[in-house]
Formats: C-alpha cells, structure tokens, sequence
C-alpha cells in the first residue's frame, strides 16, 4: 500500500475536505480538478443532527488546493477534523465557530471564532440555498488580531429564505449552520 | 507581371556602353539574390548583437542613469536577398530615435530596433570624359541604415512584400525591408536609451535559415545542433551509420560529441536512460487504485485524460467497497458501543465517490447516526486497439 496520500484542502484556511490515495504514481502531479471535479461534493460537515444528514454543497474546484503527505490512517477515517498549520501539516482541529442567525442584514453574514483571535485568521465561507444547491456563493475574510468574529459582505439574500451555510475559520472545527435571511 | 532575366551578351567588335556593363552587372546581383530569397529564409547571418554601456547624465545637479546602445559588426539577408553589411560597431543614435517622435511615457516600453539596407552613392570620380562632362561617381555603397519603430510596431515584420520572382536585390529605396535587431528602452525626460532586450512579446530577432527537401551529407554523419558552433551542454541531434544507422539525441560534450539520452537504432530498438511518457495508447488498460473519502472525484490512471473515458472512448471499470478499517464511531454519547452498517458505496457517472456508513449504537434503543465513510476503489481503463 501507498505511503503517500493527497490532502484536498481549501486554500483560504487549509481545512481538509477529502483525502485520496494512489497506488501508481502516488506523488504525480494532479490538480484539484483531477479529485473534485468542477465542485467537490461536501456533505455530512459539522456534528451529527438534524442539519447534518440535508446540508450539503458543492466547493468551487479553484478554491481548493492539494497537499501530498506522508500517509496516516488517523486522519483517514476523519479528515474533516483535521486543518493544514502554516507549515503545511495536518494538526487537529480546535474551537468551534459560529455563524449567528439571522444575519445582521441579507448582505453580510456574522462569522465568529471561539475567542479573540491573537492572530490574523482566515474565514472562508459558501452560502448554499436550502432547496437549491448550485444556488451558491463562496466569500472570504479575516478576522483582526484581538477580535473574535467578522462581518463578510455577500450577495444579497432572499429575505425569508434559509440558507445553509459551511464556515471554515483558521484552526476552528468546521461548521455548517442554517441562517435565515431577515 | 514578372519580367524575363536577360543575361548580356557580347560580339566581336562590338561598341561597348556602360549600360552593358552595368547589365552584366545586374545579372550576377540578381542571379544572387534569387539564390538568397528561395534557397534560403531572410533574417540576420552573424552578427548585430545590441550591447549597452552603462553612462551618467547630470542634469541640474540631478544625476540621471543610462545606457549607450551599439550594434556589433555583422550580416544580414533581407526578404529581397539583398546583403546588408555592417562593417563595423555603430552606436544607435540617440537624436536619429529622438526625430522619429514614435517616444511614449512609459520608460519600460520597447521599440523595435531596425536594419534596413540602402545604396548610397560614392564620390564622384576625379576621371571625366572632357572638360565639359560632369564627373559621375564609379561605385554605389552598399550600405546601411538603422531605425526604430513605435512599441508594439513589429507585428507586420513577417508579413512584408516580396519581389516579384525575377527581380532583383533593388537599391534600397522604396518599400524598404526591415530586419529586426532587438528593442531598445528609452527614457523620454533625458531623451537617452535606458536598455535593450532581444524579445518582446514573443517576437524577436530572425535568422536566416535554409529551405531544403533534402539535406545530405558527405562523410556519413549529419549534426543538427541549435548554436552555429558546437557548444558543450547544447543540444543536438546526429544521424549517423554507427551500428548500420542511428539516430542520437542528447546535450553535447566539451568534445563535441553528443551523449545521448535519446537512440533509435536501425533495427527498430528505441534506447533511452529516461522515462518514456505519452499520450493513453490504443489497445492498452491502465490501472490506478487506492482509497477516497466520500465526495472525492477517482483519479485516473497517469497518462489517461478525461477525454479518454468520453463515450464512444475508452471503457471505464470501477470496483468500489467501504473500508471498515479504522472507522471511527460518533463520538456522543461518550463510551457508547457501536457498529457500523455500510448503506451507500458507488461511484457515479462522474467517478464521484458516494460513501456513507451508518451508525448503530448497540442498546435497548438503538439510535443511528449517518457519517461520511472512505471507500477502496480499483479503477481500470481500457483503451480500445484503432480499428475496435
């Protein structure tokens, strides 16, 4: 077997979104098209529920990047729990994230880390509509040292209308949420 | 229309002017440029490399840098056939570039650097036929000229006339024709040159080349190597009777021999110490295998494109299963027992991985939970011999 796996990760944040192994040519050059296709499909992100089993979206195959890596079964079977740090190694995941619903307005959503951050941390998020989900946007920020959430400026919503939304914050725990546009 | 070549010919006790001498004349500049136009492409023969010489300008107490452009001795062969000698180093002309009033702003622009060759009358010559003829030079100059051109004026540099198919070099005058020596960079505040490239967009100086059907050798070997002399670490290409004939590829040595990394021998044998890498063949099946998370498109094997596997292409065999080992169970409640039940592992028309394991917590009330699962995937590509 391979000693080798390929990370797919998002490029803005780093977080693991799917793994794949190849036994020829372990290390040959792929592109993220190779593995996602247009969009990666993501579903069953955040913890067990309600919300869980129907979110599910479609990650825009230019958002995201590859990473070879030594292989380890630990992240295997839980890739999602693990995040890329800026040396480019898979570490665990820590925090959870929050996404406030409603949303200040139907063009800006709130994104919070768990505590104020000490350093700049990158938000990423895609807005997927509830019934329809290649009605999507993808949106990034940051939040500020000594802060501990941003606001990010979206397309606007449809006022009543739910959204779910899968919000990677540096470091955090991913997370999926559903926010209803005011 | 093209006009017939006519040769000059002579008869014993004939008067001779100087119309026939000068026919005869024309007859060997046109023979040659004829020579030049269609048994070779037009371009730069050796020579006309631009240089530049750092320079100081002080300008109101204000030191300015910039550069003194010259070009070196060389040849050049116009799209007429026409030779263009220069015989010794010239430096480009600021003020010549200055007049032409093709300057823009913008100090990283290029303008084109160009050779044009033009007759130049000599001195008259201090002979004359009497007292009352007006002396009359004896030898036109073959001469040159160097000009410039607005930044991106350069495309039409491929597209200029031809002469018609008898004609002559001509004597430069008329629609001139330009060889491009490479682009200078100028700065319009001090009126100087700041530097020069060779390339721009893409375009840049044209050498002169051969036109054959059939290039033969003498002594058994043919070299085709891309420096006029053999440089050691560039490549070249030799055919050769070594073995009953070889063809070689490689980078050649300090002696001028090529070490190949490439040899195709007469008996079909292709040798090479490197990896051979091409597009899917026909008649072949490639395998790729390994393990994917749910959601994660299959990779296909190296070498074969998506355009492979199109229909009416390639045929695609995809054998999926989950993978138990290493599962993780849901982590709530804490210490709970569980199992897992694999109820969905395919591979859609995309080659998307769909897996999904469920969860049965082992108790009185069994609850579920649903995760993403990974799956082993063996993928193999048939590429059909041409023909079905």
């Amino acid at each position: 077997m391979t000693d080798k796996m390929t990370l797919i990760v998002v490029k803005k944040t780093g977080h693991v979104l799917g793994v794949v192994t190849r036994e020829s040519d372990p290390e040959g050059k792929l592109e993220p098209a190779d593995v996602a296709g247009e969009k990666l499909l993501v579903r069953f992100v955040g913890s067990p529920g309600p919300l869980f089993e129907v979110a599910r979206f479609l990650v825009p195959a230019d958002e995201l990047a590859l990473e070879v890596k030594d292989f380890d079964p630990m992240i295997v079977p839980r890739a999602r729990d693990f995040v890329l740090n800026a040396d480019k190694q898979a570490v665990a995941t820590s925090g959870t994230a929050a996404v406030p619903d409603p949303p200040p307005s139907i063009m800006q959503v709130t994104v919070n880390a768990s505590a104020a951050v000490t350093v700049k941390t990158p938000v990423w998020i895609q807005i997927s509509s509830s019934t329809d989900p290649t009605d999507t946007q993808v949106r990034q920020g940051e939040i500020d040292v000594n802060e501990s959430g941003v606001d990010i400026d979206v397309l606007p919503l449809n006022s009543g209308s739910l959204y779910y939304v899968l919000a990677l914050v540096g470091g955090h725990d991913q997370l999926v949420q559903d926010i209803t546009a005011p | 229309m093209s006009d017939p070549v006519a040769r000059p010919v002579f008869f014993e006790g004939q008067i001779l002017g100087a119309l026939d001498l000068q026919d005869s004349v024309e007859y060997s500049r046109g023979r040659d440029a004829r020579h030049s136009r269609y048994l070779h492409t037009w371009g730069i023969a050796t020579g006309l490399e631009l240089s530049e010489k750092g320079k100081q300008l002080e300008i109101s107490g204000t030191t300015f840098d910039y550069k003194e452009i010259s070009v070196s001795p060389g040849m050049a062969i116009d799209g007429r056939g026409r030779e263009i000698i220069v015989p010794e180093g010239r430096r480009l002309s600021e003020s010549d570039f200055d007049q032409l009033n093709v300057a823009v702003q913008d100090k990283e622009a290029l303008y084109p650097v160009l050779l044009i060759g033009r007759d130049r009358s000599a001195p008259a010559s201090n002979f004359s036929m009497g007292d009352c003829a007006t002396p009359e030079p004896t030898r036109q100059v073959e001469d040159f000229e160097i000009t410039f051109r607005g930044p991106g004026e350069d495309l039409d540099l491929l597209d200029q006339t031809p002469p018609d198919i008898s004609d002559g070099p001509g004597n430069g005058t008329g629609n001139a024709w330009l060889v491009l020596l490479g682009y200078v960079k100028w700065d319009n505040n001090i009126k100087k040159f700041t530097g020069f490239d060779v390339v721009s967009g893409g375009i840049g100086r044209r050498y002169a080349g051969v036109l054959a059907d059939e290039v033969a050798a003498r002594g058994g070997s043919l070299q085709l190597r891309t420096r006029t002399k053999s440089e050691s670490g560039k490549p070249a290409i030799v055919l050769d009777e070594t073995d009953g004939g070889e063809l070689r590829f490689g980078l050649l040595n300090a002696a001028g021999i090529v070490t190949p990394v490439l040899t195709v021998k007469a008996n079909g044998d292709i040798i090479t110490p490197g990896t051979v890498q091409s597009k899917s063949s026909s008649g072949t099946v490639y395998v790729q295998s390994g393990l994917a998370t749910d959601g994660v498109v299959l990779p296909l094997p190296t070498g074969v494109k998506p355009e492979d596997v199109a229909p009416d292409k390639g045929t695609l065999h995809v054998q999926v299963s989950m993978r138990l080992e290493g599962l993780v169970p849901p982590a709530n409640p804490a210490g709970a027992d569980w199992a897992p039940v694999p109820i969905e592992c395919s591979v859609d028309a995309d080659r998307r991985v769909r897996c999904q394991v469920r969860w049965v917590q082992i108790a009185a009330a069994p609850t579920f939970v649903d995760l993403p699962g990974v799956c082993d995937y063996v993928l193999l590509v048939g590429i059909p011999a041409t023909g079905g």
